[in-house]
Parts: structure tokens; C-alpha cells; sequence
């Protein structure tokens, strides 16, 4: 009697069990529901958020006399040191806050301290999200967006200065600590081969805060790149389809273009390989998003580029623009990577960028991808003897070139040669070391090492070593 | 014979003389500065210094630093200056203006250090800058066994 009873329990739960089996092959939709989170779970565990949001720049001052400037934190975790600081500064309920003015904050640079400079203001509340603070503190609200931070290294009390252009807040908190940041400041000040850069304002008497170097202590080493993607072989490509679309490729319809490119169509998403390498994503909208949100969108971002292909390590995000299609509103994030250390930018002007994601809230429109790796030639030294050209030198050597492009645009006739030296110095933005891509060949790209002048109306590229332009966009 | 050539030289040298004094008049000289270092004297606590400045394009330019031994390193400081002859020549450097002025970075030596730009352009007079470089132990030990303090810039 109880082995019947027995039998009679296990087939009716082998029935329950095929009738659940049942409703999952057929009740649930074959196809994917785009790539949007569930309602109010937004779960990135796996994947460190505040890792996209990284200084471009790190200016190191060791006193009133001598700064540095990094475009890298390679080998010396600066920035990464210092999240748990920022975490009690956007967390705390005991921070003091000041206002301080720009000509206060400039001084502030003969202390001993370090100032990381973001490509893009960053939203504060963003940042604090990104560091893991549920509530951030009121700082959001005084600060709302930030484009550097600045750590004071001297004796004395710490504290930070957050910066949004000439909008300065200096903040104070008890329990901040900074000591490996201060060890490996030292460290780094004791070394021997440091390109020393000077604020224009002190050295060229105009009244601009860059800093530019007039001797670099060292060159950069040649590097070689090649595709991230094989377009050579398809089942590379078919392979990453099936990532895509997590579908076996026999689910998915194929199509290759006469010009090599590859199309794969799945429901209503779209990917193209093309075969310079270049990876292109379409998916529509499921539903109107009338109202944008930065921080889902980046949240959203995040967890795509880290559920699909390989990001390389070093990926920043570079550029924050809102956009509107049909009515949705939406971001546009631009993310660009480092090789050896250093921003690489593209000569190609087809592909606009790396990676490009067009954003709203929580689905994801469109994503460009365009990503090289660095390979290990025999060559990937620094070139012979060859001395690399200072920010100095190569605005010296195109300064006729800078002075025609500035008349022109702002319709300037002949003036004062000095006045007209000042005005130029004041229109430059920004100067920086960087990789220049030609996006040539698919493998064995040779990198061009680049000085980046940015004026208000022009974005120069300058080789180091002979200073010719080498783009101007 | 003797009278005509002694006047002939006396004349040659007045017309000389008259034309440098012109071009020297013609000489602008606020074109000519030294940038940095700002003060005439200060003291550094970097090794290498930048000399900057503004000259016309294509001026050819030499800096030639000068420096004192002083093996203590307290021998000497910003109120108390070594005697010019005490001053040997370190380095020398010639750069030509671009238009940007010009600028070179210049490595100095512990304690008092002299540097001169010369303009080499007549009526230009050469710009000279002490500078006392320091390391922040030497400070120290200035403070302790001495009651002259350099002065920070």
C-alpha cells in the first residue's frame, strides 16, 4: 500500500515537473527581450562600475618649482587609491565645505598635491553611485558636476578641492588619509627621469593655467597594433554573433556583402562586421523613453560592454552627449582606451571613435566598436636616439600654421604681433600626449606618437618627433 | 702725410661711433626680458630650472650658469652672496628665439648658483639671476646651524 502511494507521489511530481519543462520551451519567447534589465534590478556585480570613469590626466605637484604631469596611472594606482577617500568624502555626515576662489585654487598648486583632471565633467551624484554610496551626502547638491579633483599632500589637515571649471569646493573630512598616495608621490618625485612641466601663466607670462613641458626627459616606445576582430576568418565573426544574440549562429540569418562585410539579422537587431574591423549594433526601442536618466543609462552601458566581447583594461569614458530620436531622449557615450599608457585616437574619420553607445535608460539603440590590440613585434622599443619634441617646441615649430587658422576663424587683421602672441596662447586648451591610429592595415600598425593641441575651434595633431601635422580635425 | 690719415681714422671712428649709438637708440629693449625666474634672487628647491624670456625672433641667446663651491653647502646663502670672483663657470648654453621667446631648462648645483642671459645684441644689457638651490634636508641643517634662512620665492 505505501510503495503504491509512493509511485502514485513520484509520477504526479514527474508531472508537474514535464508540464514546467513544457511552459519553458513553449510559453517563453524564443526571442530575447532586447538588452534591458528586469524592473528595478540592475544587477552589475560582476562588473566594477567606477572602473569606466577615470582621469585623463594627472598633474603631480611636488612643490611651487617642480610638477609632472601622467596621462596614465599605469604601475602606480593614484586614482584607484584614492576611491575609499572619495567614499567618505560623498558619504560622510561630517565634512566641512568652502567655496574658494579661482585665484585661491591656483595657489593651491605650489602646495605639495596631486589633481586628476577628467576628460568629461562628471555628474558628482554619478561618481558617488559609481563608488557604491546609496545616499550620497549633500556635496552632489553643492557640486553638481565635476572636471577634476585636487588632494592636498602636505602637512597639515587633508583636504580636497572639487573643481567644475572656475567653481571651486574645498572639502574637509577628519578620517581621510592619504599616506600611499603621499609614499609613492615621494617615490615617483626621487626618480631620475621626470618631464618637468610648467604652467604657462609663470613661464610664457600669459594668463593661461596649462602646464607644458620644455624638455621630455624621455621618448615613447613604438608600438604596433592589429584588429581586435579576425575578419579574415568567419567563424571568428560567426562566434561573435552567437555572443551578441547569445542564439546558436543556426538561429541567426547571415548575409555577406560583395565588399566582405557581414550582416547578422536576429528579430528585429542588426550587426554588422565590417571588414576593416569595425562592429556595428542596431536594436530599436521596445517602448518611448520620454524621459532620459544618466545614471540607468550609464548603468546600462556598463553592463553591456561587460556582458558582451572583451573591453581592453585601460577604457575611459570620454564623452557624455544627450540625444533625442523620435521623440526619446537618450545619451550618447563615447569610451576611448590607452595603449602603453597613453590615449590613442583615430585617423580614420568613418569610425568616429572606439566605442560609441547610443543610450536610453535602460535599452540600448546602437553600439560601435572599432578596438585594436597591441602586438609584440621585435621593434617595440623607443625609436634609436631619437629625441622627443616638447609642447614647447612643437608650438614654437607651427606657430604659423596656428597663427593663419586662429586670423581667419576669428577674422583678425594685422595687429600687434605681441597682442596677437598672447591671444593664441589664451585660445589653447588643452596639450597632451597621445597614440594617432592611420587605421591602415588590419595587422602591424604602426602607431604615430602625437602632441594634441586643442584650441577653441581646432584639434591638431602634431608628430613628436618631426613635428609635422599629421592631422587637424 | 700723418695728419691726413690720423684724421682720416679720427673721422672713421666718430662715424662709428655715431652709427652704434643710433642702432642702439633703435633697440627696443622691453622686447628683451627674462620671464623666469621672476626675482632677482630667490631660492629653488628643484634641480632643473627653466630660464624663459622674450626676445625678437632669430636672436641668438647664450645662458651660462655659474656656481660656487661650497662643499658645507652653508658657506654661502641669499644675504650672504659669494664675491664675483669666487663664481666658476658650470655650463653654457646657446639657444636662438623662436616666437615664443625662448626658454631652456637649466640643471643647477646645490647652493648658490649665477646665471646670466646674454642678448648679444648691442644696448641689450645681459640679465642676471641668483638662484640658492636647496634640498629640503639641507634646510634643515641651514636652520640648525645658522640663523640665515633663504628666502622662498
Amino acid at each position: 500500500m505505501t510503495i503504491e502511494r509512493f509511485k502514485t507521489i513520484l509520477l504526479l511530481s514527474l508531472v508537474i515537473i514535464s508540464l514546467l519543462l513544457t511552459r519553458q520551451i513553449w510559453i517563453k519567447s524564443p526571442y530575447r527581450t532586447g538588452l534591458a534589465f528586469e524592473d528595478g534590478k540592475l544587477d552589475t556585480d560582476d562588473y566594477i562600475r567606477i572602473d569606466i570613469i577615470k582621469p585623463h590626466k594627472y598633474l603631480l605637484n611636488f612643490n611651487e618649482d617642480s610638477h609632472t604631469i601622467f596621462h596614465s596611472d599605469m604601475n602606480n594606482n593614484l586614482w584607484t587609491s584614492v576611491h575609499s577617500s572619495l567614499v567618505d568624502i560623498l558619504s560622510s555626515n561630517n565634512v566641512k565645505t568652502e567655496e574658494i576662489s579661482n585665484e585661491e585654487f591656483i595657489t593651491y598648486h605650489d602646495n605639495r598635491s596631486i589633481v586628476f583632471y577628467f576628460p568629461e565633467q562628471y555628474n558628482t551624484y554619478i561618481l558617488a553611485r559609481f563608488l557604491d554610496i546609496p545616499q550620497p551626502n549633500d556635496i552632489t547638491e553643492k557640486i553638481q558636476k565635476v572636471d577634476s579633483i585636487y588632494i592636498y599632500l602636505g602637512k597639515g589637515e587633508p583636504y580636497l578641492v572639487f573643481s567644475d571649471k572656475d567653481f571651486h569646493l574645498k572639502i574637509y573630512e577628519s578620517n581621510l588619509d592619504f599616506e600611499y598616495i603621499k609614499t609613492r608621490v615621494g617615490q615617483i618625485e626621487k626618480s631620475n627621469n621626470i618631464t618637468y612641466y610648467y604652467p604657462m601663466r609663470d613661464s610664457l607670462n600669459v594668463n593661461n593655467d596649462i602646464y607644458i613641458p620644455y624638455k621630455m626627459s624621455r621618448a615613447i616606445p613604438t608600438v604596433y597594433v592589429k584588429n581586435d576582430i579576425n575578419t579574415d576568418n568567419i567563424e571568428d565573426i560567426r562566434k561573435i554573433a552567437e555572443v551578441f544574440f547569445q542564439k546558436d549562429i543556426d538561429y541567426i540569418r547571415e548575409i555577406v556583402e560583395n565588399n566582405g562585410t557581414v550582416l547578422y539579422l536576429y528579430g528585429d537587431e542588426v550587426l554588422k562586421v565590417s571588414q576593416n574591423g569595425f562592429l556595428e549594433y542596431y536594436s530599436p526601442l521596445e517602448e518611448q523613453v520620454p524621459e532620459r536618466n544618466l545614471y540607468v543609462s550609464l548603468v546600462t552601458a556598463s553592463e553591456f560592454l561587460s556582458s558582451n566581447m572583451e573591453i581592453p583594461e585601460d577604457l575611459y569614458l570620454d564623452d557624455i552627449q544627450e540625444i533625442e530620436s523620435g521623440g526619446n531622449l537618450g545619451y550618447r557615450f563615447t569610451f576611448k582606451y590607452r595603449i602603453g599608457g597613453l590615449p590613442v585616437i583615430l585617423k580614420n574619420e568613418e569610425i568616429e571613435d572606439f566605442i560609441q553607445l547610443e543610450v536610453f535608460n535602460k535599452y540600448i539603440r546602437s553600439y560601435k566598436r572599432f578596438i585594436r590590440e597591441e602586438m609584440s613585434v621585435k621593434s617595440n622599443n623607443v625609436i634609436g636616439n631619437t629625441e622627443m619634441l616638447s609642447a614647447y617646441e612643437i608650438i614654437s615649430m607651427n606657430y604659423d600654421l596656428i597663427k593663419n587658422d586662429y586670423m581667419v576663424e576669428n577674422n583678425v587683421q594685422a595687429i600687434d604681433e605681441d597682442k596677437l602672441k598672447e591671444e593664441l596662447l589664451l585660445n589653447i586648451e588643452d596639450i597632451s600626449i597621445a597614440y594617432l591610429d592611420p587605421c591602415e592595415n588590419k595587422v602591424r600598425e604602426k602607431l604615430i606618437g602625437v602632441w594634441i593641441l586643442k584650441t577653441k575651434n581646432n584639434v591638431y595633431a602634431f608628430d613628436v618627433y618631426d613635428g609635422s601635422l599629421v592631422i587637424k580635425k | 702725410m700723418w695728419r691726413k690719415i690720423v684724421a682720416l681714422l679720427f673721422a672713421l671712428i666718430t662715424i662709428t661711433n655715431i652709427s652704434t649709438i643710433a642702432l642702439a637708440d633703435n633697440v627696443d629693449s622691453s622686447k628683451y626680458q627674462v620671464i623666469l625666474p621672476k626675482e632677482e634672487a630667490s631660492a629653488y628647491k628643484n634641480k632643473v630650472i627653466l630660464i624663459s624670456g622674450q626676445a625678437p625672433v632669430g636672436t641668438k641667446i647664450s645662458i651660462e650658469l655659474y656656481g660656487v663651491v661650497d662643499l658645507t653647502g652653508n658657506k654661502y646663502s641669499l644675504i650672504n652672496l659669494p664675491n664675483k670672483d669666487d663664481y666658476t663657470l658650470i655650463s653654457t648654453a646657446d639657444i636662438e628665439s623662436g616666437p615664443l621667446g625662448f626658454a631652456k631648462e637649466v640643471e643647477l648645483i646645490r647652493g648658490i648658483n649665477k646665471i646670466i642671459v646674454n642678448f648679444n645684441v648691442e644696448g641689450i644689457d645681459s640679465v642676471e639671476r641668483i638662484v640658492y638651490y636647496y634640498e629640503a634636508q639641507q634646510i634643515f641643517e641651514t636652520l640648525r646651524n645658522s640663523s640665515v634662512i633663504p628666502t622662498a620665492n
